[in-house]
């Protein structure tokens, strides 16, 4: 399916983005935790059916886990005992807190995994070609050689096998000094050969003036509302996190989870900001059907 | 005053004595298209660097050189009036994708967006390069590259297109495409074009003006008709193509043919009655398989479609065997597997009616002698000397007096000190194909060794094989020159979409061929049912025919 | 261009200042505020980057640099727990200054994360990475790195400091608000990353045993080559 987020100006993905994660990290209380997962399960289901979430399946259950084993094994505070191993409290605010920091971690990383699908590396290019000019270019050598190196260890791989050289046979500190030995020639080779990239950049005028980029993302109405939208809903949240709101406080004692209307009203906007790539597809879909 | 004018050019380069351009003067006129070529060495990419003020190397310049009335040093430099496509197709390539690749220079200029993209649509057009833009760079082809990196060059409008070898790296059909996009540049736009270029077959007929370099000096100038006969009679005749050369080693009258069709029709007038020779009885082959590929597929990926679809081959002991075919028939995937580099997923490869993983590592190496298509990658120390040494160590070989002694037969013994990277194309592969010869295979498998070749590296090259040849080694070799194959080897075979779809004595082979033949064979194709296919052969039936 | 320039200065600024703002205002949120830092001191360093006209032949060599240290781990593949980033980033660091180290290492993090996927240890990357580059320029030229055991013993220290800036979140995410993870929980969290430090120590004082003069040598002939003696 066609993905209509992706379709934005890359500011905008990339204010979604940078805003979620802060809401992640800094919005800790189990509701919006919780409800924040869900969306963005939701989330990765539109944009990649989950696939990219499944190749990182171990690694999401290993951390959560781990997380939430690790702070009760090492805090012993909080009033709520929930049982005793040896000398050892357990308690449930340790539970709680481990849990909440194990659904924040788990919550960024699942972010990120929408986030590269979203983010090409082409957007990241353009937006840092607009701040970072010299940067951008630096990065996007390093974004082309890294294939054409790649390319070119194997191609020393199959040249130096043939010779009877390999990086699978032999002891142990041979097979040490022949990898190295194929790291040191592609870095000659490489640098041998790059003279002509920097003069190929010469001859087409590199550095002569300021560049100027090719524009693929125009900056549309539609970015100027979705800019407006997450701002002010960021803005909002911040305000009320500032003050206290949309945050459990669990030691020294835990606070009841019981949601004040300043709660409510934080985790509505948190959910609104969210799900704001949600509304998208959901909007197309309901045009889609509409015009059929 | 001409378009381009050089007086009395003089360039050293730092650290060294003798100069690269010496005193050199030269006139090129607006809309002209010039080819320079000369041995490597001879001062041709310096001459066209200094023509560009941004790649001007360091060091020592005098003379003037003045393009469209004003001298190139004094200006800012014309980033784009003088496009500039270098040797290497992946070099120039600086970005991931095409389409950034070919609008780099115009972000460079800082072109207004809007501007950019209708050059961008109007080039794309004329390269019909639509499918193209959205791929990665690393995927296309090397003839692709090349003409991304015309594309590119073309974007910033360019009054002047330098270009340095651009088809050295390319096969012959991206050659030719790659050549023709020139012509119409040159016919129907009007630019002017200063190509260095050592296959003067192919540009011969597109030239105005050819220029022939030697010691940083000018040695013959002129239109290509006039140029020939002079080539000709200078060291470089190996650079004359075969049909002038047929003409001039005939010493044919009139206007040197240069064209097929030209060819033909002196043929018709002078030769008439030579071509009729008994046919030569081939060398008996010994009958023993050295290696046997049986039924093998392959590809790279799993789901991938199959590179190598159950190929059969068998190579004998003594033979020079050519394998000919298109770009990514798989040529080079059939070498690697011939020596063990890879593993068929179907079928098995045999080296003396023995699988070759019933072989140790070792073993198998010290028998086969692999030359890459990129020999740099062959070194893994930093002189030529230390390769050997090693390569010594590494087979336990005691006699240093042998190897010497090699490089003196191979003829680069003045090399033994140097960085393999600081060695031309010819020495360099001479020097890996030394390191080779030391452990003493008993075959060799080379992978396109005339790619990049000047003509006269390349015959140095067809001498040590055919030498080696004689002394019982079998040759297996994958190429794209025709010529060189009708010359040299034994034996040649078609690889098409994966298989080998016709093999047979190169006489016979090229015989049935109506495209993919030599242009000696050409030009008496119909003359004759034994048509010759080499100079060399017409020269025999000559020499026969008049006795 | 000027003005381009006061702009982005003013835009970092406030940027800076936000982000302190919204610290002091938010209780003990240690991630966040670690995260920010980090992010905006790489941000700070780039655009010291950005000051300086780079010529394409530098920016070439640094690409060249970076994306060897992005895929030098490739040939250790079938050998576990050697591999030569680090070693590639200081080499580079050392022979062509701190700048470009910390560019190199901070490029060959970020570009390697957006072939491989982003994670929230892309920026500790950048850091760890760019850091190693940066301090083998800062300290080239002092005796300790004019010694070939000094520049051994900086990478063997730098083998446990890498490990530990790439802890420092996770252990971040662990602590953050107030929760009382002691002192002790600290250690056992750096001990049980120690053993691939250890490795990734001894992989360093191995690389630069047996490679760093060859590799010193080679780059610094390219610097030459490439026109970069200052």
């Amino acid at each position: 399916m066609e993905n209509r987020f992706a379709r934005f100006h890359p500011l905008v993905s990339f204010f979604f983005y940078a805003g979620s994660v802060s809401l992640l990290i800094l919005m800790l209380h189990p509701i919006f935790l919780g409800l924040a997962l869900v969306i963005i399960l939701l989330l990765n289901f539109f944009h990649d059916r989950l696939s990219g979430l499944w190749r990182w399946k171990f690694f999401l259950i290993t951390t959560f886990i781990l997380m939430i084993i690790l702070n009760p094994l090492f805090n012993e505070r909080g009033r709520h005992l929930l049982f005793e191993v040896g000398t050892h409290r357990v308690t449930l605010e340790a539970v709680v807190f481990g849990g909440m920091n194990a659904l924040s971690i788990i919550g960024v990383i699942a972010l990120f995994v929408s986030y590269n699908v979203i983010m090409t590396p082409n957007k990241l290019l353009f937006l840092f070609a607009k701040i970072l000019p010299q940067f951008a270019v630096l990065l996007m050598l390093t974004l082309r050689f890294i294939p054409l190196m790649r390319r070119r260890l194997e191609e020393i791989s199959v040249v130096q096998r043939s010779k009877g050289i390999s990086v699978s046979h032999g002891k142990w500190k041979r097979r040490v000094r022949t990898g190295m030995l194929y790291v040191q020639t592609l870095l000659t080779y490489s640098l041998e050969e790059a003279i002509q990239t920097a003069d190929s950049m010469k001859a087409r005028g590199y550095g002569m003036s300021t560049r100027s980029s090719y524009e693929y993302f125009k900056f549309r109405r539609a970015d100027v509302l979705a800019i407006i939208y997450l701002v002010i809903l960021l803005s909002l949240i911040i305000y009320c996190r500032a003050f206290g709101y949309g945050f459990l406080t669990v030691y020294p004692v835990m606070e009841a989870w019981q949601l004040t209307h300043l709660d409510i009203g934080a985790l509505t906007s948190y959910l609104m900001f969210l799900s704001f790539p949600l509304f998208v597809e959901a909007g197309g879909l309901f045009r889609w059907r509409l015009s059929n | 005053m001409a378009f381009i004018e050089l007086t009395n050019v003089t360039f050293t380069y730092p650290d060294c004595s003798a100069p690269a351009i010496n005193n050199l003067s030269l006139k090129i006129n607006k809309g002209e298209f010039v080819v320079l070529f000369g041995a490597s060495g001879s001062g041709k990419s310096t001459l066209l660097k200094l023509l560009k003020k941004e790649i001007q190397p360091h060091g020592q310049l005098m003379g003037q050189i003045v393009i469209d009335g004003q001298p190139v040093q004094e200006t800012e430099g014309l980033a784009n009036e003088i496009g500039f496509v270098f040797q290497d197709p992946e070099n120039q390539l600086v970005a991931d994708d095409v389409l950034h690749e070919m609008v780099f220079g115009l972000e460079n200029i800082g072109l207004p967006p809007t501007e950019m993209r209708s050059r961008v649509a109007e080039m794309v057009h004329f390269f019909g390069a639509e499918s193209l833009l959205a791929r990665k760079s690393h995927q296309l082809s090397g003839g692709k590259k090349q003409q991304i990196n015309l594309a590119s060059v073309l974007l910033m409008q360019p009054i002047i297109l330098i270009l340095d070898e651009p088809t050295a790296q390319l096969d012959p059909v991206s050659t030719r495409e790659f050549l023709d996009m020139l012509k119409r540049l040159n016919d129907e736009f009007g630019m002017t074009i200063i190509l260095a270029e050592h296959r003067l077959e192919e540009v011969f007929t597109l030239a105005d003006q050819i220029i022939m370099m030697e010691n940083g000096q000018v040695q013959i100038e002129g239109e290509p008709k006039a140029v020939i006969p002079k080539i000709w009679n200078s060291v470089n005749r190996d650079y004359v193509p075969s049909i002038p050369g047929l003409f001039l080693s005939m010493n044919g009258e009139g206007s040197v043919p240069l064209t097929v069709k030209e060819g033909r029709s002196w043929v018709q007038k002078a030769l008439a009655d030579v071509y009729d020779e008994e046919e030569q009885v081939s060398t008996p082959l010994l009958d023993d398989v050295r290696i046997r590929a049986k039924s093998i597929s392959f590809r790279y990926e799993k789901k991938a479609d199959f590179i190598l679809k159950e190929l059969d081959l068998s190579l004998k002991k003594g033979e020079f065997y050519a394998l000919l075919g298109g770009n990514g028939s798989g040529k080079s995937t059939f070498l690697k597997l011939m020596a063990g580099l890879l593993k068929p997923d179907i079928g098995k490869v045999l080296y003396d009616k023995k699988p070759l993983n019933g072989y140790k590592h070792h073993e198998l190496t010290k028998r086969i002698g692999y030359l890459p298509q990129n020999p740099k990658l062959f070194f893994l120390q930093d002189t030529v000397e230390k390769e050997i040494q090693e390569t010594m160590a590494q087979w336990e070989l005691a006699d240093a007096s042998e190897a010497d002694s090699l490089l003196a037969q191979l003829g680069i013994a003045h090399v033994k000190t140097s960085h393999p990277y600081d060695l031309s194309g010819g020495e360099l592969q001479k020097a890996a194909l030394a390191c080779l010869l030391l452990r003493k295979p008993e075959v060799l498998l080379l992978d396109e060794p005339t790619k990049g070749l000047d003509p006269i590296s390349k015959r140095r090259l067809a001498e040590i094989l055919l030498e080696l040849h004689a002394a019982g080694m079998t040759i297996f070799m994958s190429t794209h020159d025709i010529e060189f194959a009708a010359q040299y080897a034994t034996k040649c075979g078609m690889m098409f979409q994966g298989n080998i779809t016709s093999e047979d004595i190169p006489k016979k082979f090229f015989k049935g061929n109506f495209f993919y033949t030599t242009m000696i064979q050409r030009i008496f194709r119909d003359f004759a049912e034994k048509a010759p296919m080499t100079l060399e052969e017409v020269k025999r039936q000559c020499a026969s025919t008049k006795l | 261009m000027r003005f381009n320039k006061t702009v982005k200065t003013v835009l970092l600024l406030l940027l800076a200042s936000i982000f302190l703002v919204l610290n002091f205002w938010f209780e003990n949120a240690y991630l966040w505020l670690s995260f920010g830092f980090v992010l905006l001191s790489i941000l700070l360093f780039l655009v010291r980057f950005e000051s300086r006209k780079v010529e394409p032949r530098e920016l070439v060599l640094l690409a060249v640099l970076a994306s060897i240290a992005a895929v030098g781990r490739i040939p250790f593949a079938s050998i576990p727990s050697v591999q030569p980033t680090t070693f590639v980033i200081m080499m580079s660091g050392y022979v062509f200054g701190a700048e470009s180290g910390f560019v190199i290492g901070a490029v060959a993090a970020l570009a390697s994360n957006m072939i491989m996927g982003q994670g929230p240890w892309t920026p500790w990357q950048m850091t760890a990475w760019g850091l190693v580059g940066l301090t083998a320029g800062l300290l080239r030229g002092t005796w300790v790195m004019n010694k070939k055991w000094g520049r051994i013993l900086f990478g063997a220290v730098w083998g446990f400091l890498f490990g530990w800036i790439m802890n420092i979140w996770g252990f971040l995410a662990v602590v953050q608000s107030g929760s009382g993870v002691g002192f002790k929980a600290f250690l056992l969290y750096f001990a049980s990353s120690a053993v691939f430090d250890t490795f990734h120590s001894v992989s360093n004082v191995i690389l630069l045993l047996v490679f760093g003069d060859v590799w010193l040598k080679i780059l610094t002939r390219f610097k030459r080559k490439y026109g970069l003696l200052e």
